[in-house]
């Protein structure tokens, strides 16, 4: 619950504010008030909140975490999604956590006097984003001419595959990355699918903010960083570039191995001695300006013995800003 | 006036509902309106009148000779200076074809009758036949015969856009005979570059259409036959097919090297032996009545000796009102 916690803060009675910033990242409303009246049935030094959750309109009945004023407790909410807390008098501040599916709700500070029920909904939204994964192209360099086998497992549909991808792709390849399959002759590997990221435990912030000028040095920088060869930093570039340079700023996130199974994992045979892959998540930047980013840790790639090398990104569009980024 | 024939655009009283369907089409403005007729007591009774007003994208024609027929009598006059002429027939019906020139589209009319003594006047408007598009990523590959230097300048008809190594005044750069190019220290293995260009509306009178599950062995056969080698291919098929898959149907078009020039212009310091250049137009073919749309001939690059390969693309948007063929 610690770490998890994305500050986010969801301002009472504030929703119009969200409404203001425009089409961009709009975040729903997750904490609303309803109804704070007088309770004569309570002690003097006695309130109650009176919590309801809901993922869309549904209640949820599992455990959630809450805290209080930064102690943590976990509740678990009846039939009709409720929690009755009874808390001191005075001002709390609240966090909610359903699971990492759903992003976590920050309350600001709720006044509640004595012998008075508060009631209040807490509304999770998911923090599924649906996206394209686009271009994941495989590059593969034995050390002698030999046969591979290469299996996919897409977290989400398979699009489209060059080589076509028919239940696998079984080639033979030579050690400057050609690969011949079906008596044809090819560079790498393609593919596309739908997928999704989570972006409540993506570390979205955990990157760089990077104007539209300086785009080029950026990546000649972070892709030699990573160990890519001219040819993958050139293909990577010019497929990328083009696009983000839409933007007058782009934020730009890398997920390296591990952190590239939320999306695809990839089985090979034989098991290459090195398997680099990198997965660039990245958005327009514009309403980020002051939201700091922390340059994220580079891992990179060893190119010894028998080495295989993929890179792929998404581009986030429609991103609820407040709830990802911190200001 | 040859011209003429091969250019065929949508009649105004063909059902327009089709095209204010798509909200993201501008609205519709026919290609010519009768602004009036009136009975002319000068004329004799075997004498009518046709008085044109032409304008194109809001301005009078002036000081421009416009090709004009009338049932198949061929003819160019010229306009006053605020875009009028007159033509005196004898009274009948007329079918009128107008012709600006290649930036614009030529006007077909539909049969106009005109009586006896009348003097009828109609405005016709010429509408740019260029549809602004990204060029998108042409790539160069340079294959000298031995290690030399090659300076290449493109003549960017449009606004140059990303360009990687970064163009400046040109490339200058070492290539060797496996196509790496050496530039600023760097190592790369093709130049890029992208920019804002127009597409010709009347560009898929000859090409293809090619269904989704087409696209494959369709890219296979025709890149193929191009002489295009495996990575010059797969470079294009991965960079086109996932956005054509979207599409149950593209039209595609290509322009081979001269055609190219519409784009850009490409110079190239020592000449090579042979270069070769194709640029893939297309569309959703649910935007494009593709009917009359005639198969082409594809050309094909000679590889030998000092060699340069181009191949580029655009997709064209939002042109059903100017892409219907009849």
């Amino acid at each position: 619950m610690k770490n998890t916690f994305l500050s986010v803060l969801v301002l009472l009675f504030a929703a119009p504010s969200f409404a203001e910033q425009g089409d961009t990242g709009k975040s729903p409303q997750s904490f609303f008030v309803r109804e704070t009246v007088a309770d004569p049935t309570l002690k003097k030094n006695e309130s109650v909140f009176v919590f309801k959750f809901k993922i869309n309109d549904f209640a949820v009945t599992d455990s959630i975490q809450l805290s209080d004023n930064g102690k943590a407790k976990k509740v678990k909410p009846d039939d009709a999604g409720m929690v009755t807390l009874t808390v001191k008098p005075g001002k709390h501040k609240f966090q909610f956590f359903a699971n990492s599916f759903f992003f976590e709700v920050y309350t600001d500070s709720v006044e509640i006097k004595p012998r008075y029920r508060t009631s209040a909904d807490v509304i999770f939204q998911s923090a599924i984003h649906e996206q394209i994964s686009d271009k994941p192209v495989i590059y593969v360099y034995p050390e002698t001419t030999k046969n591979i086998s290469v299996l996919l497992d897409v977290k989400g549909t398979l699009g489209f595959s060059y080589p076509q991808y028919n239940g696998g792709w079984d080639f033979t390849a030579d050690p400057n990355g050609t690969i011949c399959m079906n008596g044809k002759q090819y560079d790498y590997l393609f593919w596309d699918g739908a997928t999704t990221v989570n972006l409540s435990t993506t570390k979205l912030q955990d990157g760089f903010l990077v104007k539209k000028n300086e785009l080029i040095p950026f990546f000649e920088d972070k892709l030699s960083a990573m160990g890519l060869s001219p040819r993958e930093m050139n293909d990577f570039i010019t497929y990328w570039c083009p696009r983000m340079q839409a933007n007058e700023s782009s934020f730009v996130h890398f997920e390296f191995n591990s952190g590239y199974e939320s999306v695809s994992t990839m089985q090979i045979t034989p098991k290459p001695d090195n398997l680099f892959r990198m997965y660039m998540i990245w958005g327009d930047a514009a309403g980020l300006q002051d939201v700091t980013f922390t340059p994220q840790h580079l891992e990179k790639v060893t190119r010894s013995g028998f080495t295989v090398v993929e890179w792929g990104g998404t581009e986030l569009k429609n991103i609820p800003q407040e709830l990802v980024f911190t200001k | 006036m040859k011209k003429l024939v091969s250019l065929l655009i949508t009649l105004p009283f063909l059902p327009a509902a089709g095209f204010s369907r798509d909200a993201k089409t501008p609205e519709w403005v026919p290609p010519y309106t009768i602004v009036k007729s009136v009975e002319d007591p000068a004329l004799k009774k075997s004498e009518a009148v046709f008085v044109f007003q032409f304008n194109a994208s809001g301005s009078a024609v002036a000081a421009h000779a416009i090709r004009l027929s009338y049932n198949g009598t061929e003819k160019t006059v010229h306009p006053d200076l605020k875009g009028e002429t007159t033509l005196k027939l004898t009274p009948g019906n007329y079918k009128f074809q107008f012709f600006y020139n290649t930036e614009h589209l030529e006007i077909y009319t539909d049969s106009i009758a005109v009586q006896p003594g009348f003097c009828t006047t109609i405005e016709v408007r010429f509408e740019s036949s260029l549809i602004p598009t990204v060029a998108e990523k042409p790539v160069i590959y340079v294959y000298p015969e031995k290690t030399q230097q090659v300076k290449i300048n493109l003549n960017v008809k449009g606004e140059l856009q990303f360009t990687y190594p970064a163009y400046q005044n040109g490339w200058s750069f070492t290539a060797n005979p496996d196509g790496t190019i050496q530039l600023g220290g760097k190592q790369y293995d093709y130049l890029f570059w992208d920019a804002q260009t127009n597409v010709r509306s009347d560009v898929f009178q000859t090409g293809f259409v090619v269904a989704r599950d087409s696209l494959l062995p369709f890219f296979e056969t025709q890149l193929a036959a191009m002489g295009l080698n495996p990575r010059e291919a797969q470079d294009f098929i991965t960079y086109w097919c996932p956005r054509m898959m979207q599409n149950e149907k593209s039209v595609i078009h290509f322009e081979f090297n001269a055609g190219c020039d519409q784009f850009a212009g490409m110079e190239i310091t020592p000449k090579p032996d042979h270069l070769f250049r194709v640029f893939m137009v297309w569309a959703d073919a649910a935007e494009v009545n593709c009917a009359a749309m005639k198969s082409q001939r594809i050309e094909k690059g000679n590889r030998s000796g000092f060699t340069v390969v181009e191949w580029g693309g655009a997709a064209v948007e939002n042109l059903s009102r100017q892409m219907v063929t009849k």
